[in-house]
C-alpha cells in the first residue's frame, strides 16, 4: 500500500506540474465528441425519426466526451517502451509490480479528471436546466453508470497492458495500438451511438469490448437501456474483464521468460 | 535548394530502409489502414441511412471527399506526421539543440525527418475510393475542374501541416505535450466529411478562425461547381499564410526555448 501511494503521489504531482499538457488533453477528449454531435444535429434537422431525440443526442455526447476522460488508459507505448530499453527489469527486482505501477499512474491522471468532470457535469445540468427529479429510478441509474464506469476502467487498463506487454515478441506496438483507435473509435459509440448502427453492426459492437468502455455508460444514464439489455451489459464488462486479466497474465508470464533486459 | 533536395532523398533512403526492417509493423500499418477505409465507407453509409443528404452532400459526393481525405491524410502522413509529432518530444529531451545547430533551416529538418514511405499503400486505397464515387456520380467535368481539385488539394496539405506544426510548436513552451497526437487525430477526423455537416456556426469557425473548411471541403466544392474557381485562389492565398504563419511562430517560439540539456 505504500508504494501504490508513493506511485500515485508521484503521478499526481507530474499531472500537476504539467497543467498545459494536461489541460489540452482533457479538452481535446471533451471536445472531440461534440464534432459528432453537430453532424447529428444537423440531420436532425431533415430527418426527426432518429433513435435519440435533441435532448438525448446532446446529453449522449456530452457524457461520452466525459467519460472518455475517466476511462481513458495509455500506458501501452510507455510498457512498450520499457520493454524495448531494458526498463522493465525494475518490476522484476524491485519491490515495485507492475500492476501497482500501472495503477497508481493512472488513478494518480484520473483524480483531477474526475473533479473537474464532475464540476462540467453540474455547471451543464445548470445551464441546460434538465429537470432532475430524483426519483428512485434515477438514483439506481446513477450508482449503476458508476459501477459501469469503474468497470470501463478495467477493462481499458487491462487491455492497454495486453497491447504494451507484446513489445516481449514485437519491438514497435504502434500498429496494434493504431488497430484498437480504430475500432474502438468506430465500436465504442464514440461517434455514432451504437443504437444507430444497423443490426449486424450493433452485434459486433455488443460482442467486442470497446462499447463496455466509453458508450455502456453514456447509454444507462441516458436511460435508453431496458432491463435485459443492462444485464447483458453488466454480463459483457464482467467477462472482458476476466478476460483481460487472463490475457495479461498469460502474456505477462510468456513474456517475461523471453524478456533479457538489454539496456536496463 | 540543391542541398535540401539531396537532405530529402538522404531522408527518404533512410525511412525506406527503416520501415524495411520493420517488416511487421509496416504490414500493421497497411491493415490497420485498408481496413480503416471499410470502416470510413461504413460511417458514411450509417449517416446517410437517415437522410439522402446533408448539408447540401449526397452519398456519393461525401465518398468522393473521403477519398480524397484518404489520399491527402496518407500524404501528410508519409511527409510530415511522424517528424512533426516527434518535435515535443525532441524538446524535452533537449535533442532540439542538435538540430538547432545543424547548417540546414531548423523548421525543415523538424519537418521531414521520418519519411513514412509506407503510406504509399493508403494513398492507393484512397484513389480507388474516388474512382468508385466518382463512377457512381455520372457526371461530366472539365479538365480545369482537376486542375483546380489538384492545385486546391496541394494547398490543403501545406494548410494541414501548417496547423499540426503550429500545434507541436507550442511544446516549446509546454515542455511536455503528449496530448498533440490527441489533437491531430481530432484535427484529422473533422476534416473527412464536409465541413457543411457540422452546421453554419462550426462551419464558420473552422473558415475564419482555423482554415479547416480550405483543406478539402472548398476544393471539392469547387470540383463540384458548387464553388467558383476564384475560391481555389483563395485557397491558395490562405495555404501561403498559413505556411508563413508557421515559419513566424516557430522562430518566435524559437526566441523562448530553453534547452532541457544544457
Amino acid at each position: 500500500m505504500r508504494v501504490f501511494l508513493a506511485v500515485y503521489k508521484r503521478g499526481l504531482k507530474a499531472t500537476l506540474e504539467y497543467k498545459e499538457d494536461f489541460w489540452v488533453s482533457l479538452f481535446s477528449n471533451l471536445f472531440a465528441p461534440l464534432i459528432s454531435l453537430a453532424v447529428w444535429l444537423t440531420i436532425q434537422q431533415t430527418n426527426s425519426n432518429l433513435p435519440y431525440n435533441r435532448t438525448e443526442l446532446i446529453w449522449y455526447f456530452v457524457l461520452v466526451g466525459l467519460i472518455n476522460n475517466l476511462t481513458a488508459a495509455w500506458h501501452a507505448p510507455f510498457l512498450s517502451e520499457e520493454i524495448y530499453n531494458g526498463d522493465f527489469s525494475k518490476y522484476l527486482v524491485k519491490h515495485l509490480s507492475l500492476f501497482t505501477s500501472i495503477i497508481g499512474n493512472n488513478l494518480a491522471e484520473k483524480t483531477p479528471r474526475f473533479f473537474i468532470t464532475v464540476i462540467l457535469l453540474m455547471i451543464l445540468m445548470y445551464i441546460t436546466r434538465i429537470d432532475l427529479s430524483f426519483s428512485l429510478e434515477y438514483v439506481v441509474r446513477v450508482i449503476l453508470f458508476m459501477v459501469a464506469i469503474a468497470m470501463s476502467i478495467l477493462i481499458n487498463i487491462q487491455m492497454q497492458t495486453a497491447i504494451g506487454l507484446l513489445a516481449f515478441w514485437v519491438h514497435d506496438t504502434t500498429f496494434v495500438r493504431s488497430f484498437t483507435v480504430l475500432f474502438s473509435d468506430f465500436l465504442s459509440g464514440f461517434f455514432v451511438p451504437i443504437a444507430f448502427f444497423p443490426s449486424i453492426l450493433q452485434t459486433v459492437a455488443t460482442i467486442l469490448p470497446f462499447r463496455y468502455i466509453i458508450s455502456f455508460p453514456a447509454e444507462i444514464l441516458v436511460g435508453q437501456l431496458s432491463p435485459s439489455s443492462l444485464i447483458l451489459g453488466f454480463a459483457m464488462q464482467i467477462t472482458w474483464c476476466l478476460a483481460f486479466y487472463l490475457i495479461v497474465k498469460l502474456v505477462l508470464n510468456a513474456g517475461v521468460r523471453l524478456y533479457q533486459g538489454y539496456g536496463g | 535548394m540543391k542541398k535540401y533536395l539531396l537532405l530529402l532523398t538522404a531522408l527518404t533512403s533512410i525511412g525506406l530502409k527503416k520501415y524495411l526492417e520493420n517488416r511487421w509493423n509496416t504490414v500493421g500499418y497497411i491493415s490497420a489502414s485498408l481496413a480503416s477505409l471499410l470502416l470510413y465507407v461504413v460511417f458514411i453509409q450509417v449517416y446517410f441511412n437517415f437522410s439522402g443528404e446533408i448539408g447540401g452532400w449526397n452519398k456519393y459526393q461525401t465518398l468522393l471527399l473521403l477519398g480524397l481525405y484518404r489520399t491527402v491524410v496518407p500524404i501528410f502522413n508519409l511527409l510530415f506526421f511522424k517528424s512533426i509529432l516527434d518535435i515535443p518530444n525532441a524538446v524535452r529531451t533537449g535533442q532540439l539543440d542538435i538540430f538547432l545547430q545543424k547548417p540546414v533551416n531548423s523548421q525543415f529538418l523538424l519537418s521531414f525527418r521520418f519519411i513514412r514511405i509506407y503510406d504509399v499503400v493508403s494513398t492507393l486505397s484512397g484513389i480507388v475510393l474516388i474512382s468508385y464515387a466518382f463512377s457512381n456520380l455520372n457526371i461530366s467535368l472539365d479538365f480545369l475542374n482537376w486542375i483546380a481539385l489538384i492545385i486546391g488539394i496541394i494547398s490543403g496539405v501545406v494548410i494541414f501541416y501548417s496547423i499540426f506544426f503550429c500545434i507541436c510548436t507550442l511544446s516549446l513552451w509546454f515542455t511536455k505535450f503528449d496530448s498533440a497526437e490527441t489533437l491531430y487525430y481530432m484535427t484529422r477526423d473533422v476534416i473527412s466529411v464536409p465541413t457543411d455537416f457540422y452546421g453554419y456556426r462550426i462551419q464558420a469557425l473552422m473558415t475564419y478562425f482555423i482554415p479547416l473548411t480550405f483543406i478539402l471541403t472548398v476544393p471539392v466544392k469547387v470540383f463540384f461547381g458548387k464553388l467558383g474557381f476564384g475560391h481555389i485562389l483563395i485557397t491558395c492565398i490562405v495555404a501561403y499564410i498559413c505556411l508563413k504563419f508557421s515559419s513566424w511562430f516557430w522562430n518566435f517560439a524559437l526566441r523562448h526555448y530553453t534547452s532541457a540539456s544544457s
